[in-house]
């Protein structure tokens, strides 16, 4: 621009300053009639085109020059426009594509892509959490912001920025400002029918990069879904153990096995672990060092206590340790933090004062949860090899287990020699080829005559949801018990999709098991407080510590006013930890921590919701 | 010092049992299952072995039975540790060979008691 001004500058030298270009309206000598004149002259031509029109009565020499710089200006500023123009269009469509450097600290950086971020994107948003989130993935990014926009709603206070790359590829990590995040959470990307390859290889590589980083400052929480058990090892191996690595398959057919054995349990399990109300604490409270773990349970007031920890040093370097549900002799020491179930950590800090209340130290019988002997599952999905494997850990004596789906014969005689053949004890295993959402299937089988039916998300018939097929057949099996006066099996079904849970409610469903929602939970949990690792894989296991749901008058007698400070005391003569209670029958919805001041007439069919040791009759 | 092995698959009753003695002025070394339980039996010789029965790899009481048919660790006192509360678990256990018999959720002063009661005074 400048060389066009100098040139048209040389407009001096031929006349510009003249009396005759003077009377053209658009040159002007009032300055010095020399260098500024004629550089104001110059430069407005480059810049405004219609300066050239003022120059009329100029001589021609002069206009020659006005018509150099005007045409040179025209090219100059339309390609200046074109730069801007061109410069905002780039940025523009790299946010478009997510390929955007990011520059937040302490942001949630998930990796991959699947039908749980939108669950994720939703825990955060409910927990209020003011932290931006990342996604990056390899997915098209059209795809990963068109779900976003439809699911908005239910996110709107969260900021989300998807990023499409590679979380396998070191730059692409550093892209997205890894050694800022304040939490990483890695995702197995879904399954697709081109892909063979397993989604985990992906994670696992990811993991690897993450543990080569010298972190600076403080580490992210790292956690990462693993889709095949079997690859939960190597994954752990990947992160030297320093990381909660969530065994997807796993957690779901440990779930649908509780729910199994506890009616129930599913509704208590997501009241639990959601984010709208309780929320379990690791929290120091002063002055309780050498108090015994049972009377401090019951000095707060608007909290349970559920368990302790401390940080154990061993060969391995620091390990945090959660114990839930400490015999209640145990003496706190100095470093033990307790764990509680609460609203808030406010409500921590000051325990009610010891009372000398006289208790009665009744002795309560074993409680014998119902029996599981026949177990009929219907569908078929990678999850049954784990689902049986759960039934036999908490089996101590043979259950019977069929399994009806339309696999045929050859593929479950393969795929139990592969995955299930090994360890069992207990389960016999039988396998019935059915198309098992017809009535006339469900008849030959009998359902009548199980003691639970697990209907898991149907894999085995390709083209078909499997929750269209779960709704059909759980209306089908309605129309059985509709034909029986005898007590009908208990109902288990795992849902992808929330709503077609809400279309099920009048069905013989007993618990329902939202898969993505539950994991997608337990990740966001693990995210921010990677100690609940343990306590996720305590309730859920075969052996020690469970969520039980028993009759509440095994504690306190029924239609008698009691408060729940007086259910805690009853449930710690079984060495069991009251985490709220259930009304109104097996429709009623959980209420935990109550208060201990809340008052009840509990009537039959209500029941306490307890932590207790596991106990095999 | 008296040494006690527990062997223990579950981790939660581990870390808190460990912590418990620990404090009671025992030493402790730990074990995940029964096969890992016996070659600790072997190369830590203890005083004294907590054995849950309910174990993996290989269970409390085939290594109960193991330990208590080998020259080298018969002599080492077993008390098995169940959850299970049938009265017929306590006799299983007894006929593995265990010396003693204990119940889950674990009662300390009764356990500090049968661990006194069985280790060399």
């Amino acid at each position: 621009m400048a060389v066009v001004v100098v040139v048209g500058m040389g407009a001096y030298f031929f006349g510009l300053m003249a009396p005759e270009s003077i009377r053209a309206e658009g040159i002007e000598n009032s300055l010095d009639a020399g260098f500024i004149d004629t550089f104001w002259w110059s430069f407005k031509h480059v810049l405004d085109p219609g300066a050239f029109a003022k120059n009329y009565g100029a001589p021609v020499s002069v206009l020659v020059f006005g018509v150099f710089t005007t045409i040179a200006g025209l090219v100059i500023t339309g390609a200046l426009i074109g730069f801007i123009i061109n410069f905002i269009q780039t940025g523009m469509d790299e946010l478009k594509r997510g390929s955007t450097v990011i520059h937040e600290i302490n942001h949630v950086l998930i990796l991959g892509w699947n039908r749980k971020v939108v669950s994720i994107l939703r825990f955060f948003s409910e927990l209020g959490s003011r932290q931006p989130i990342v996604i990056l993935t390899n997915a098209d990014i059209d795809d990963v912001n068109e779900e976003i926009r439809q699911e908005r709603r239910s996110f709107r206070n969260v900021r989300v920025m998807p990023q499409h790359g590679s979380p396998t590829v070191a730059a692409e990590l550093k892209r997205v400002n890894v050694e800022n995040a304040g939490s990483v959470i890695l995702l197995a990307e879904e399954r697709t029918s081109e892909r063979d390859q397993s989604p985990d290889i992906s994670t696992i590589k990811s993991l690897m990069l993450l543990d080569n980083i010298a972190w600076e400052g403080k580490k992210p929480n790292i956690v990462a879904e693993i889709a095949e058990k079997d690859n939960a090892r190597v994954a752990n191996i990947a992160v030297s153990a320093r990381a909660p690595i969530v065994s997807s398959t796993e957690f779901v057919s440990k779930t649908l096995v509780q729910c199994a054995r506890h009616t129930g349990y599913s509704s208590v399990y997501s009241q639990l672990f959601s984010f709208d109300k309780n929320e379990i604490l690791i929290h120091h409270v002063e002055g309780l060092s050498g108090e015994l773990f049972g009377n401090v349970a019951r000095r707060f007031k608007n909290a349970i206590l559920l368990g302790v920890s401390w940080v154990q040093n061993g060969a391995d370097g620091e390990r945090r340790v959660a114990v839930l549900n400490p015999e209640p002799d145990y003496d706190l020491g100095g470093d033990d933090e307790l764990i509680f179930l609460a609203e808030s950590r406010k409500q921590l800090n000051t325990p009610l004062e010891m009372t000398n209340d006289e208790e009665s130290r009744a002795s309560i019988a074993h409680f014998e949860n119902p029996k599981m002997q026949r177990v009929l599952i219907l569908g078929w999905n990678e999850n049954i090899g784990q689902i049986v494997e759960e039934i036999d850990g908490h089996a101590n004596e043979p259950v019977d287990v069929a399994i009806a789906s339309a696999q045929t014969v050859e593929f479950f005689d393969e795929y139990t020699d592969r995955h299930i053949a090994r360890g069992i004890r207990n389960v016999q295993l039988t396998h019935i080829q059915e198309d098992t959402a017809t009535e006339s299937a469900l008849r030959r089988l009998g359902v009548q005559k199980y003691d639970v039916i697990i209907l898991v998300a149907d894999h085995s018939q390709p083209g078909y949801d499997p929750d269209s097929r779960t709704t059909l057949t759980l209306l089908l099996l309605r129309e059985l018990r509709g034909e029986t006066s005898q007590a009908f099996p208990r109902v288990v079904a795992e849902f992808y999709d929330k709503e077609s849970h809400e279309l099920c409610r009048e069905t013989p469903l007993t618990d329902a098991v939202m898969s993505p929602e539950f994991v997608s939970m337990q990740i966001t949990h693990l995210a921010r407080e990677p100690v609940l690792a343990s306590i996720y894989n305590e309730l859920l296991s075969a052996g020690g510590i469970e969520i039980g749901l028993r009759p509440v008058e095994r504690y306190v007698p029924i239609r008698t006013r009691c408060s729940f400070a007086h259910l805690v005391r009853a449930t710690q003569n079984a060495n069991e930890i009251v985490l709220g209670v259930r009304v109104g029958g097996i429709r009623g919805e959980p209420w935990l921590n109550p208060g201990s001041a809340s008052e009840f007439v509990f009537e039959e069919g209500d029941v306490a919701i307890v932590l207790a040791q596991e106990v095999y009759i | 010092m008296n040494k006690i092995l527990i062997v223990e698959d579950n981790e939660m009753n581990r870390d808190m049992l460990s912590r418990r003695l620990t404090r009671r002025g025992y030493e402790i070394v730990v074990a995940r299952d029964g096969q890992e339980g016996l070659d600790k039996m072997r190369s830590e010789m203890p005083d004294l072995v907590l054995m849950d029965m309910g174990l993996p790899v290989l269970d409390g009481w085939q290594a109960t039975s193991q330990a208590k048919a080998s020259d080298d660790i018969s002599g080492i006192p077993v008390i098995a540790l169940t959850a299970h509360a049938l009265e017929q678990d306590r006799v299983k256990a007894m006929e593995a060979g265990a010396d003693d018999y204990d119940t889950k959720p674990v009662n300390l002063s009764r356990l500090i008691e049968k661990i006194e009661n069985h280790l060399p005074s």
